[in-house]
């Protein structure tokens, strides 16, 4: 895209915005990838995006960092043109397949990348030893990465991605070859990263992963955005349970008022849109002559609601 | 820079695959080889038996250089060929690439720093061997080749354009595809300036044309026959020239008996930059 389009489009992401896509599509022949993608991710926030395999993750990463062209569309990643070598100064991007030359040192690997990244030749070798020992592998530096696990050789790829002080962290399925520690170890590292103000871009088909520490989410499903919000806008209305004796129709008038009521023998369901209501609830039920055996709340299931998008059950924003 | 930084790690891959110390066994070897060869050669012209004039001694000693020199413009072309082919196919096959190319790496940095990278070691290849095989034919058998650094730099300048060729095939074909291509190129050239030989010496202008055609659609004979042509004894040439010696000479790939015209020489250099110039605009436009 050129300079003179982006400043036509006025939408070439604000300063508010680290990655804005407008309308992309991209095709493999005649295999639609992405369907009009538009989706924004904010600066200092870690930003979940969620899908199934072959959904269209990772060929959304590729346009953003310039390594695919888009069909159609426009992108912006911290204000520039997708792609843009000033902005890609300032992004770091542990792919989903990790492969470094394996004749290369851990430490090697990182140094080239510090290379590339334009960092200064005084500072690098400090820089390339902090990235080692905050993945962990402050000690292994000095091996081949031929002989690394395919877990260190994951480490390696979140080390080179943190190098040259990024403001932007694409993480394409970062914990695919970590065990449970190296997984917590990643949640961590997003963590802090969050607290340093970086933003994060995390490619996952793991709700777990996700749930633990993204703020936002967007959803894809056969390269369409299905969803995208808050993870608690995206489990939806909480529910309560409810077990009563004389439920007659002042009392289901009486939960009608919180949400929609159902049934599920022995119980009635009742959908809140605040959670913090159950006991208005059970007071007014109470109120209308019914008799409280047992009441439970529960929050919306993430899960199930991801479930029911990419079914097809669900969709809008 | 990140030209450097893309270079600098070529050269590293290289070293650490044993490349270099693989070269450098081939051309201890090779000299060592020659060495004797052309020890056997100043015995049988000047020893109590010897067989040969002293012009047949120079001439043989020229055609035994030539011979060891195009074993070692193979030696390059193959590794040329053998270390360009991969040098962007396997790293895509491999998957190393999108990592580095996230980085504010152009592509065309990419290329070019490949490039830089190969050329250094073909040609420090090509003038280290080339320097000893030079002195070990003057220290054994005294034969000074009339222009030896002409010769060394078409010897670079045929390297270099194998390995262009093989980098541009190397942005859309496989490794293994880029490499049989390539070295396919490098031998059916070798083979048509054979053939425009056998043309010139049969009179057919159709196969002298055809040859032509190769030559400049793949320069690298064309350069291979001018480094024979400059390592040759005067007298040698004087005589093809005079066609005081066999008109087959014309088809020998070992003997050459006229410089390739100035304008082949510009057509080379447009030509190695024409094709890193589509190997950049191929590769600009690959998806990674």
């Amino acid at each position: 895209m050129t300079a003179a389009a982006t400043a036509a489009s006025g939408a070439g992401g604000t300063d508010a915005d680290a990655v804005r896509l407008v309308g992309v599509s991209k095709r493999y022949g005649r295999m639609p990838a992405l369907d009009d993608l538009t989706m924004h991710v904010r600066r200092g926030e870690v930003f979940g995006f969620l899908g199934p395999n072959g959904a269209g993750k990772t060929t959304t990463v590729r346009i953003l960092l310039g390594l695919t062209a888009a069909s159609s569309g426009e992108a912006w990643v911290l204000g520039a043109p997708a792609g843009d070598r000033r902005a890609r100064r300032r992004v770091g991007y542990a792919p989903e397949l990790f492969r470094h030359p394996p004749w290369l040192s851990g430490r090697e690997v990182l140094g080239v990348h510090a290379a590339l990244a334009g960092l200064p030749t005084a500072g690098r070798a400090d820089a390339v030893q902090r990235a080692l020992e905050r993945v962990g592998l402050g000690e292994r530096g000095g091996e081949r990465v031929s002989g690394y696990s395919k877990g260190m050789q994951q480490r390696l790829a979140l080390a080179a991605a943190l190098l040259g002080e990024p403001h932007l962290v694409v993480l394409d399925e970062p914990t695919s070859a970590l065990d449970p520690l190296g997984r917590r170890d990643v949640r961590e590292l997003i963590r802090a990263l969050k607290g340093e103000g970086v933003t994060v871009f995390l490619n996952s088909h793991l709700l777990s992963e996700v749930e633990l520490v993204c703020d936002r989410v967007a959803v894809i499903r056969r390269g369409r955005i299905v969803a995208e919000g808050t993870l608690d806008a995206l489990r939806g209305r909480p529910e309560v349970r409810i077990r009563l004796e004389g439920a007659d129709a002042s009392v289901r008038d009486a939960l009608g008022a919180f949400g929609p009521v159902g049934e599920e023998a022995p119980w009635l369901t009742v959908g809140l849109a605040d959670i913090g209501r159950v006991p208005d609830l059970v007071a007014a039920v109470v109120a209308a002559g019914g008799r409280v055996q047992a009441v439970e709340a529960r929050a919306g299931s993430l899960e199930d609601r991801l479930i029911e998008l990419l079914q097809g059950g669900g969709g809008g924003q | 820079m990140s030209v450097l930084t893309v270079a600098g790690l070529t050269l590293r891959e290289l070293q650490r695959r044993r490349v270099f110390i693989v070269m450098v066994v081939i051309t201890l070897v090779t000299v060592a080889l020659s060495g004797w060869g052309l020890h056997a050669l100043y015995n049988a012209s000047f020893g109590p038996h010897a067989s040969f004039s002293p012009g047949e001694a120079r001439f043989g000693a020229s055609e035994e250089l030539v011979l060891f020199l195009f074993m070692f413009g193979g030696v390059v072309a193959l590794t040329a060929v053998a270390a360009g082919a991969p040098a962007v196919a396997g790293d895509l096959e491999a998957g190393v690439l999108p990592a580095l190319l996230a980085r504010p790496l152009a592509r065309w940095e990419l290329i070019v720093g490949k490039w830089v990278g190969l050329a250094a070691v073909l040609v420090v290849y090509i003038a280290v061997t080339s320097a000893l095989e030079l002195r070990v034919a003057l220290s054994i058998v005294g034969y000074a080749a009339p222009h030896p650094g002409i010769a060394v730099l078409s010897l670079c300048v045929e390297g270099l354009a194998i390995m262009s060729l093989t980098l541009l095939l190397s942005t859309r074909l496989s490794a293994m595809a880029a490499g049989v291509v390539a070295a396919a190129a490098y031998f059916v050239a070798w083979a048509a300036g054979v053939s425009g030989g056998v043309g010139q010496l049969v009179h057919s202008p159709h196969l002298v044309e055809a040859a032509t055609v190769m030559k400049l659609v793949v320069p690298t004979d064309g350069m291979w026959r001018t480094a024979v042509f400059n390592l040759e004894p005067a007298l040698a040439l004087q005589g093809a020239q005079a066609r005081l010696v066999g008109a087959g000479l014309a088809a020998d790939p070992f003997f050459v008996s006229q410089a390739q015209p100035t304008a082949f020489y510009i057509w080379v250099g447009v030509w190695i930059a024409g094709v890193v110039a589509l190997a950049v605009w191929s590769f600009a436009r690959r998806e990674v």
